[in-house]
């Protein structure tokens, strides 16, 4: 179930599983919606409700902490104008903690999509955060 | 001076991972090959007389649970089943996608010793689903053993069949817990199950199952091929092998090193790591992630295997060693551990939802708490940690211990 619910959520622009999504998947499977909603709900990267087109996903675990990711947040959340857990009003942007994500060595580490930024600061935020920007506002002029 | 010694990470750097051609002419496979020809029964003795310790953190040895696994009952539906738990999330822990990035055949190689000894018809590979590039790379590596026919019906010509698939997780720490990840395989909530039935006998679909971490898998190819004997020369006596440690923190050189066990802390951080960062004073190590051991510069001589840690009060656990120069709060890194438990918590024991929240609060009154009641609210923390390991299903419930009574066995006065 993992897997189907992993390709509709990777399918669905918003990056989120539907009321409908659960209820097709739950006759696919020959079990209840009830059943499927609760496994939706269990796994963390999963969503009920439409994300923006870029996950960030920041580790907030103690070797990430230790080397100061809260401050890092408290950055992102700035620039984004966005609390943790939310989304940015242009659906552009949604900001999720994260446990480790296995890159210790290179920490402080941040997840956005696919992809995996090493040892942040300030300063490589801002510049990823603006790409993301300039990126996206090419895109719509051409 | 101590090197590396690379058996799991033999090939890691020097071949293409995507490459299944790459990997045989490292001599990849050729270990299976001769196995086929093997008596499945002799494969189980190597593993039994190896002395394999689980590489996850569990440290329970590899040839046993092949050999209850050998023991149980043939079901009288399906088959039995081989599963590599690739759901790594013990902070701290990276060696898992270390392999699996690197060198995602040399993993799959040991699966297929383990399904051929076992005559298991079907293995799985459950990997968290944050890890995107070990997932990507294990998926081509599965196609081009279909491809090149080590996996399928009739392998190589013999009559044993056996297939493989990719599972994911989707960001749920508790499900690396072997039996919680048997749940989640079957799609469900990732809650833990009874413990016995064990695995062996009752695992997925509740058939018979073989369940071991990536780096255990990654072992077996050079175990079989080499025979025990030639294992046995690295390591110690009751930890033999090699393990692969994830240092981070305030070193010089945070990184993978596979070094035989009973290395000691000291030789790691130093040799391997390139000593402490800016030579700044050593003043705690966190070994094996948050379900880990805090020690201070008492252990550092020690060697690292599964029972000479255990004897100072310290685990081995997954090889992660989180270290903190002076300047680092231990408050704010036990803060961190204990709220990774909070949150990962499944609810399903009361204790343990109850408790991992109730530990974060008194932890937060340890730091307004003056001297004598600073150390009774240590103590009582330790209690209801106590508490909760005798109460609770899974390992999660049991490891809020394990951070706690190393800290107040260590730094008493540090918090």
């Amino acid at each position: 179930m993992l897997l189907i619910l992993h390709a509709i959520q990777h399918n669905n622009p918003g990056s989120h599983i539907t009321p409908a999504d659960i209820r097709q998947v739950a006759s696919y499977l020959n079990t209840t919606t009830a059943s499927v909603y609760g496994v939706v709900r269990y796994y963390s990267m999963f969503s009920l409700s439409p994300r923006g087109k870029y996950i960030i996903r920041f580790c907030k675990s103690p070797l990430c902490r230790m080397v100061g990711a809260f401050d890092l947040i408290k950055s992102l959340e700035k620039a984004l104008s966005i609390r943790m857990g939310e989304t940015t009003s242009d659906m552009m942007f949604t900001l999720e903690p994260s446990e480790c994500l296995g890159h210790c060595d290179k920490a402080p580490v941040m997840m956005v999509n696919e992809q995996m930024y090493f040892n942040l600061d300030e300063s490589r935020i801002k510049d990823i955060i603006g790409e993301l920007r300039e990126q996206e506002s090419k895109k719509q002029t051409s | 001076m101590i090197q590396e010694t690379r058996i799991a990470l033999k090939n890691a750097g020097t071949i293409d991972p995507l490459s299944i051609d790459d990997y045989i002419k490292a001599g990849g496979y050729q270990v299976f090959e001769k196995a086929l020809a093997m008596d499945r029964q002799q494969i189980i003795r190597e593993m039994e007389d190896s002395g394999l310790r689980g590489r996850g953190g569990g440290g329970f040895p590899t040839g046993m649970k092949l050999k209850f696994t050998d023991q149980a009952e043939w079901p009288v539906e399906g088959t039995k089943y081989v599963i590599c738990n690739a759901d790594e999330g013990e902070p701290g822990t990276y060696k898992d996608r270390v392999i699996m990035e690197q060198d995602p055949h040399i993993m799959i190689e040991g699966m297929l010793i383990a399904a051929l000894a076992l005559r298991a018809g079907q293995g799985y590979i459950y990997i968290r689903g944050e890890y995107v590039d070990s997932i990507r790379k294990v998926e081509q590596a599965l196609k081009s053993c279909y491809d090149k026919g080590y996996l399928g019906r009739n392998i190589k010509g013999s009559d044993f069949s056996f297939d493989m698939e990719l599972r994911l997780g989707a960001g749920s720490y508790l499900c690396g817990e072997e039996l919680t990840l048997l749940e989640s395989l079957e799609g469900k909530r990732g809650y833990p199950r009874i413990k016995p039935p064990f695995p062996a006998n009752v695992g997925v679909f509740d058939k018979p199952t073989l369940i071991n971490n990536v780096e255990t898998f990654a072992l077996m190819p050079s175990i079989i091929g080499e025979g025990a004997a030639a294992f046995k020369k690295t390591g110690t006596d009751k930890s033999p092998g090699t393990k692969i440690f994830t240092i981070s923190g305030d070193v010089e050189k945070p990184g993978y090193y596979e070094a035989p066990l009973g290395v000691s802390l000291r030789q790691i951080i130093d040799e391997l790591a390139g000593g402490m960062k800016d030579g700044k004073p050593f003043q705690a190590a966190l070994l094996g992630g948050a379900a880990g051991s805090f020690v201070d510069h008492s252990v550092l001589d020690t060697p690292m295997g599964f029972d000479t840690l255990k004897e100072k009060g310290a685990i081995l656990g997954s090889g992660a060693i989180m270290v903190m120069d002076r300047s680092r709060s231990l408050y704010d890194m036990m803060h961190s551990v204990l709220e990774f438990f909070e949150h990962e918590s499944c609810g399903k024991c009361v204790p343990c939802r109850v408790g991992t929240h109730l530990l974060v609060m008194m932890l937060e009154e340890v730091k307004e708490k003056k001297n004598g009641n600073r150390a009774r609210m240590l103590e009582k923390m330790e209690e209801e940690a106590d508490y909760m390991q005798k109460t609770s299903l899974c390992p999660l419930g049991g490891s809020p211990i394990i951070p706690i009574r190393s800290a107040v066995q260590y730094f008493k006065n540090e918090f």
